[in-house]
């Protein structure tokens, strides 16, 4: 009986998790942000001609907008092209594909790693819990890096508790986790140092005749899978994520508190740079564990949460509360404490030493700590609550009803709130945060007289990317009309050439002056081409594409030197 | 020890300080006279006086904005500590001085009515497919419910007291520097030992009620400083924990030295 309904909860949580990701995958949100754009047209090149947009074949890093981003995703992409086309829906799948297995995979370490009392009701929920997590449904509905990493960590982790007990599966894990390092940014920081922290408390094992072979291979195998990378490590490109956005980079970053224009005799100490780094510091990190962010405030980014919902659904912020005061209190817990607490305390790690306020981009592995907490929370709270209920049959069933409403509307809160949320309002006010408009704007410039020059305002947005995407350029085409830097200095000028050039279009500023001399398409957000502009300049109103609040998105017109 | 009794001074004196530099000396009293009232009602419940609710019945009278505070004491106190004849006496007083003070207390909270809220409710609800799905997410009710919650979720953020709410600031509030960042780890250490406090379920009541009381306000800033006796108190247990600690003393040195540089910084900035 108890097998039954763990197999019925599970294909549940699985049917769930799998509506929630795919449900509009492609259409919603209806804009491609400029990454996914990046992203997909570096795939598309790659497919194409084995080179990204610079013409670098094969790199170790994408050098992107000189952020330099990781390959993993990229190359993911790669083999979906041929059988998608190059879509939105292509360039968001892989995230759609590793978040599904993210929840499989967690499920199965939950159930590995908690003790036999809690396995099965533990791993369910939590696993349960992830499934309608609006943090994770987020990251799995877009093309995000760090979610292909989230999936990698965990599956890496599970390998790593395999291998205990069946050496060879170091080996996968290793694998795993030297993909994880590859995959984001944040990994680069947590993978290595979670790690360590498995590799002291398991020494024993480890190191014992029946495992030492295995974990020499295992480590061989990272390293060689890290190599490459590894030989670019001190690049400026590599280290570009690094250096542009810690709080302790001292060329572009005031600390927090300093005090401007105080020349007191103590200057030294109060606007000292190790202290107010360290407060800094402390107060980022702490703000990762504050149910304000957690529970109800949604993100700085308004790219990264869902409008009216914050990580979390505000109705776990009890159990949040209550679960990690029990979980920290109670003994037994083994393993399940162990890799809980240490992931707790270090995933906040590379989120708190950048800028940004609960950024959930680079704190998403704390996911795993804390959908454990809340779920052992869930769990501790009932059990509490049925040894309050009398025995009697009848009185037991009529508990059991109630536990199965509640759990029944819940769920349906839940999936209701994401639709609100996700679908609805994300997709009427957030739309200018995922670039809507795009799209609309290539369909309407493939019908436009191709004879003449086309100029895309790029004063305060970056529209290459897109357009290239949208318009499916050839990329041996763009390769050879653009030039940004040599193959040899790829990894290491971060010089950028803003200007690009494709077919007939240019995106560049618009220069009024001179652009309005010839007749030609100029294309812009509002504040480029405002009506006024437009009368001023007699130009010719082509069209206008709307966001969905019916606001003007872009707005393409053709000059009149006569 | 010495270190240690002036760890607890410096961690006492932080927030009335930066108050009293920010704000009018009139203003701060009645801040002061309030959080007064609770620790002598905190002196008389360790005293084991019967009474010890007494003390709270002024703070209306000096502050209107929080009359609900010693009610909700009231109520949280008769369900966590048990009930007895006086408490319900106390309680029907508390309603009174309530009534008393309604005039002055009631337009300074969340229920007053907030016309742009009401509008974005209706902008909203046209958005979706269906009006129920449209009326469970967006009416009235949830306009209120909103900004209980972002009291609420303020008030019990760690950062508002340790890190003046940054990195996620309240615009309209002083964001003042309330104790020493590192005593959040003496508070966190209280928090985890508070099974073992002495007086632990007073903490409770008290914060509960302050915390609840505080989140029915259109604005609580600088009202928060109801607050300042339970988070000492706390902060001061955690400092107990750690003096069973070997190494204490370098703690409390270190602890000693960050808290002078924090100080310090209040009277920089007004400067």
């Amino acid at each position: 009986m108890k097998k039954i309904f763990t197999v019925f909860f599970l294909v549940l949580i699985i049917l769930i998790t799998v509506i929630t990701r795919y449900y509009k995958l492609g259409d919603i949100p209806s804009g491609l942000y400029l990454d996914e754009a990046e992203m997909g047209y570096n795939a598309y090149s790659i497919l194409k001609t084995g080179r990204d947009e610079f013409g670098k074949p094969f790199p170790l890093v994408f050098r992107s907008f000189a952020d330099f981003k990781t390959p993993v995703y990229v190359y993911s992409i790669v083999p979906l092209i041929p059988i998608f086309g190059l879509s939105k829906y292509t360039v968001r799948f892989p995230s759609f594909f590793f978040g599904v297995f993210t929840i499989i995979i967690f499920y199965l370490l939950v159930r590995k790693i908690a003790p036999e009392k809690y396995s099965n009701s533990l791993s369910l929920i939590s696993a349960f819990l992830l499934a309608i997590s609006p943090w994770h449904i987020l990251f799995s509905r877009t093309a995000f890096e760090c979610n292909i990493a989230l999936f990698f960590l965990a599956s890496g982790i599970y390998l790593f508790y395999k291998g205990l007990k069946s050496p060879a599966f170091l080996l996968f894990s290793s694998l795993f986790i030297a993909l994880a390092i590859l995959s984001y940014h944040a990994q680069r920081i947590i993978t290595p140092l979670l790690i360590v922290a498995l590799a002291v408390k398991h020494k024993q094992i480890l190191f014992s005749k029946t495992h030492i072979k295995f974990l020499l291979a295992a480590m061989l195998l990272g390293f060689i899978i890290l190599i490459p990378t590894l030989s670019i490590a001190f690049t400026p490109g590599f280290l570009a994520r690094a250096n542009g956005l810690n709080i302790f980079s001292r060329a572009i970053h005031v600390p927090e508190g300093f005090i401007k224009n105080y020349n007191g005799i103590i200057s030294l100490f109060i606007n000292s740079r190790w202290f107010l780094g360290m407060r800094e510091f402390l107060s980022l990190y702490l703000s990762y564990f504050s149910p304000r962010n957690m529970f109800y405030l949604e993100n700085f980014d308004l790219r990264t949460s869902y409008p009216s919902l914050s990580t979390f659904f505000l109705w776990q912020f009890p159990f949040y509360i209550a679960g990690l005061y029990w979980f920290i209190k109670r003994r037994g817990l083994g393993e399940l404490k162990f890799l809980t607490l240490i992931l707790l305390l270090l995933s906040p790690i590379p989120a708190a030493i950048t800028r940004d306020p609960y950024s959930t981009i680079r704190s998403l592995q704390m996911i795993i700590p804390l959908t454990i907490i809340i779920a052992f929370g869930i769990i501790e709270f009932y059990d509490k609550l049925k040894n309050k209920i009398p025995k009697d049959f009848f009185q037991a069933n009529i508990f059991k009803a109630a536990l199965i409403t509640v759990f029944i509307l819940t769920t349906s809160y839940c999936l209701a709130k994401l639709f609100s949320s996700a679908i609805i309002l994300n997709e009427f006010y957030r739309s200018g945060q995922w670039n809507y408009g795009f799209e609309q704007v290539s369909k309407t410039i493939v019908k436009l007289d191709q004879k003449l020059p086309v100029i895309f305002d790029n004063a305060r947005i970056e529209p290459y990317s897109q357009l290239l995407f949208f318009l499916k350029f050839d990329p041996l085409t763009y390769q050879k009309n653009n030039f940004e830097v040599s193959q040899n200095d790829y990894y290491r000028n971060l010089n950028r050439v803003k200007t690009k050039y494709i077919g007939n279009i240019i995106t560049r500023p618009i220069n009024w002056e001179m652009d309005l001399i010839k007749e030609q398409y100029l294309i812009g957000d509002h504040l480029a081409i405002s009506d006024g502009q437009i009368k001023d300049h007699n130009l010719t109103l082509v069209s206008t594409i709307l966001y969905p609040d019916r606001s003007v998105a872009f707005v393409i017109t053709k000059t009149n030197p006569q | 020890m010495i270190a240690k009794k002036i760890a607890v001074i410096i961690t006492i004196i932080v927030w009335p300080i930066s108050m009293l530099i920010a704000i009018d000396g009139s203003d701060f009293s009645i801040h002061l006279l309030t959080s007064m009232s609770v620790f002598i009602t905190y002196y008389l419940y360790k005293r084991s006086y019967y009474l010890y609710h007494l003390p709270l019945l002024i703070i209306p009278f000096i502050d209107p904005k929080l009359a609900l505070f010693p009610l909700i004491f009231l109520i949280i106190d008769l369900i966590i500590m048990g009930k007895s004849k006086t408490k319900f006496v106390v309680l029907l007083l508390f309603f009174a001085i309530i009534a008393i003070e309604w005039k002055s207390f009631s337009g300074q909270t969340i229920f007053i009515p907030d016309y742009e809220a009401k509008q974005e409710v209706v902008r909203n609800t046209q958005l979706y497919p269906s009006i129920f799905l449209a009326r469970l997410f967006h009416n009235k009710a949830r306009i209120v419910i909103d900004k209980f919650n972002n009291n609420f979720f303020a008030l019990t953020d760690l950062n508002n007291y340790f890190f003046t709410f940054y990195p996620r600031r309240l615009t309209g509030n002083l964001n003042l520097i309330k104790y020493p960042f590192p005593a959040v780890l003496f508070l966190l250490l209280a928090i985890y030992g508070i099974s073992k406090h002495k007086y632990n379920k007073f903490l409770v009541v008290i914060t509960l009620s302050a915390l609840l009381s505080l989140s029915v306000l259109s604005i609580f800033d600088l009202n928060d400083f109801i607050l300042w006796i339970p988070i000492n108190l706390a902060i001061i247990y955690g400092i107990k924990i750690t003096n069973k600690f070997k190494y204490s003393s370098y703690i409390f040195i270190v602890y000693v030295i960050l808290s002078l540089i924090e100080l310090a910084r209040i009277f920089a900035i007004k400067s």
